[in-house]
């Protein structure tokens, strides 16, 4: 009887492993929250500077900047890094200095760069150094 | 007297399986507290533990069968074969046998290198399939099997094969699975060889993910080391019962 | 006549297989090893014969890890022998306990050495004996080696006890002129494996340090050879490998030898 128990159990230890290696890192992406990210937007500033009059005018100039709306959450900027063998994306909080405010949109001085990605979208909460399955589409 | 033989066992049986049942328990701790965080930081977060586990599974059931392919044969043919020499080469595998497994281990990675199987699975696996011990460890029992029942088979058919099939193997049987078992072990275990003559790391085998617990995040390294012994357990309960007769082996001569 | 010529040379081709891997795995490297002990340098390959020994032989690195080698052997194992003896002359009144603990007894050799080690290590922090080597090894082997000597005791045929007692002997006689020849090829044998399992040990050690340079007490002739494989020090390695080959060959030799001796 001891034979029976010990063929069942060498059969299901031997079973979970094998759906375990193929499924362990599908079940894994799926508890990540979801996220879209993108490179930041680049929005129109007001700008003043002299001219070879020695008058003050006023241009435009593009700078960085991010929705107002997301300097509640925090800004998120998304990186790759390697965890136990294998490439994974996280996301980092980044402290950002922020400028002007024009049409709803703000500056950004410091913080990130423009090859940065940066969280648009997230389906769950998110914390410094979080993992995250990176919306590709 | 057996009140007192009774204590003894207990303590001793005790003594042995304390420490397994020790790292048992501190796979299921996590600070301090019960919880599985241990086994969930490994099975879903760290995902070359995968590959690493079915290589020594593969690594390890590959040499035993081909071990029992090569064994057999030569066990019985220094038992049957009669020439010159052969009580100074079995002498000599048993000495090979001796050899603490670094005198054997570096000579052989300038071998595999001139083979080109560093960084390759036979780089591990032919080495091991040609390791003496289940030679004389089954020399030894054959030594005790009844000859008439060979000589009887060797009435009817000339094939070594079917001799071995039909006459030999049912009674070392209890042989076999004491070697099976020795053998399986011993590559299970191996640490030195997959480190030094592998590169990539999804070859590598469990025994060396252990080693190398430290580079990886979580607390992985105890129900890493008891998923690694589950499958040792279940072949040593496997033949548990088998083992016993074949380990009076008596002596060397 | 034709047949048993036919059949011999059968049986000497089983062989086969399992001497040409030998050879091709085994004998080959050997034999090169020994060719770069007498060789000066991996480029120039000058033969300089002894003088690499003499290295060797001086280094006082492989001196420490040859006295921590054979301190392994030369303490370790008696200790072994001596209280697996003791446990199985205790315990061979008990025949029918053995049978039922002999999972338990066998189970420290069969459980994988990374599995263990760990469990050691956070038991026994404190690095500045081998201690925790030599328990690891006792550990280890105690379990196996009671349970070849119960058997070996239990073997004894309960006759002769009583045709000798019946004959007068005390119990000092019985043991002396009965028990220890008869168990005399078993404890030989297990003494052999102890010692064999001794130089195994460094797997545990290895694991346990989770270095290449463990504490000066510890420091056996396997991390010397480890040592100079990874420094590319090919010369120190051969004649290290060497050295220790020779070392194994004398110990079996010697071990035959008196068994040959005792058998009479």
């Amino acid at each position: 009887m001891t034979k029976k128990i010990l063929i069942i159990v060498t059969t299901l230890f031997f079973a979970g492993m094998l759906f375990l290696t193929f499924f362990a890192e599908k079940i894994h992406e799926s508890s990540l929250p979801e996220v879209t990210a993108s490179r930041p937007e680049q929005r129109l500033f007001p700008y003043e500077y002299v001219d070879e009059n020695g008058e003050q005018q006023t241009g435009s100039i593009q700078k960085i900047a991010v929705p107002i709306t997301m300097l509640e959450d925090g800004v998120y900027a998304v990186y790759s890094a390697e965890k136990n063998g294998t490439k994974r994306d996280f996301v980092r909080l980044a402290p950002v200095q922020t400028g002007e405010e024009r049409d709803g949109y703000v500056e950004i001085v410091s913080g990130f760069m423009f090859s940065d990605r940066i969280v648009t979208e997230s389906a769950g909460e998110l914390y410094d150094g979080a993992e995250v399955r990176v919306d590709r589409s | 007297m057996r009140k007192m033989n009774a204590v003894i066992f207990t303590i001793l049986a005790l003594i042995f399986v304390l420490p397994v049942a020790a790292t048992v328990v501190m796979s299921f701790s996590s600070e301090g507290a019960p919880s599985l965080q241990g086994y969930a930081d490994l099975l879903f977060d760290c995902f070359v533990f995968y590959p690493m586990f079915w290589n020594s599974v593969l690594y390890a059931a590959a040499i035993t069968i081909v071990q029992l392919i090569v064994i057999i044969p030569c066990a019985f043919g220094f038992s049957q074969a009669k020439f010159r020499g052969k009580g100074a080469l079995f002498v000599f595998y048993t000495i090979l046998m001796m050899m603490p497994l670094q005198v054997t281990i570096l000579p052989n990675y300038i071998g595999l290198r001139d083979m080109g199987l560093i960084d390759h699975p036979l780089g591990i696996i032919l080495p091991m399939i040609f390791s003496p011990f289940g030679v004389v460890v089954m020399h030894q029992y054959m030594k005790n099997i009844d000859n008439s029942v060979i000589e009887a088979t060797r009435l009817e058919t000339n094939s070594i094969f079917r001799i071995l099939f039909i006459s030999v193997i049912p009674q070392i049987r209890v042989c076999i699975f004491a070697v099976v078992l020795f053998v399986f072990a011993d590559c299970w275990n191996m640490v030195e060889q997959p480190m030094l003559f592998l590169k990539d790391d999804s070859l590598k085998t469990l025994s060396v993910f252990i080693t190398n617990a430290q580079n990886y995040t979580g607390e992985v390294l105890f129900p890493a080391a008891v998923i690694f012994l589950i499958p040792m357990l279940i072949l040593y309960l496997f033949f548990n019962e088998n083992l016993e007769k074949g380990l009076t082996l008596g002596d060397l001569s | 006549m034709k047949k048993y010529l036919k059949w011999n040379t059968k049986c000497k081709l089983c062989l086969l297989p399992s001497l040409l891997g030998t050879v091709v795995f085994f004998v080959v490297p050997y034999l090169r090893v020994l060719y770069y002990s007498l060789i000066d340098n991996q480029f120039r390959r000058n033969l300089v014969w002894f003088d690499n020994y003499i290295k060797t032989l001086t280094n006082k690195y492989f001196l420490l890890s040859l006295k921590n080698s054979l301190l392994l052997i030369v303490i370790a194992v008696p200790i072994l022998m001596t209280l697996a003896l003791v446990i199985s002359l205790a315990l061979s009144y008990g025949i029918k306990w053995v049978r039922k603990t002999r999972f338990a007894f066998v189970l420290p050799m069969v459980i994988p050495t990374a599995s263990i080690v760990l469990i050691w290590r956070s038991v026994f922090t404190d690095s500045s004996t081998a201690l925790p080597i030599y328990l690891l090894f006792i550990w280890k082997n105690i379990g196996i080696c009671i349970v070849l000597l119960t058997a070996a005791f239990t073997s004894i045929e309960r006759s002769l006890f009583e045709a000798a007692r019946l004959d007068g002997a005390n119990s000092f006689i019985l043991h002396t002129k009965i028990t220890l020849p008869m168990i005399a090829p078993t404890v030989f044998f297990t003494a052999l494996l102890s010692i064999v399992n001794s130089f195994k040990i460094f797997k545990e050690s290895y694991l346990f340090y989770g270095t290449n340079y463990p504490p000066d007490h510890s420091y056996t002739l396997q991390y010397y050879m480890n040592n100079n494989f990874l420094k590319l020090d090919y010369q120190s390695l051969a004649t290290s490998a060497v050295l220790t080959s020779i070392l194994v060959f004398g110990i079996v030799m010697a071990g035959i030898f008196i068994q040959r001796r005792f058998d009479r």
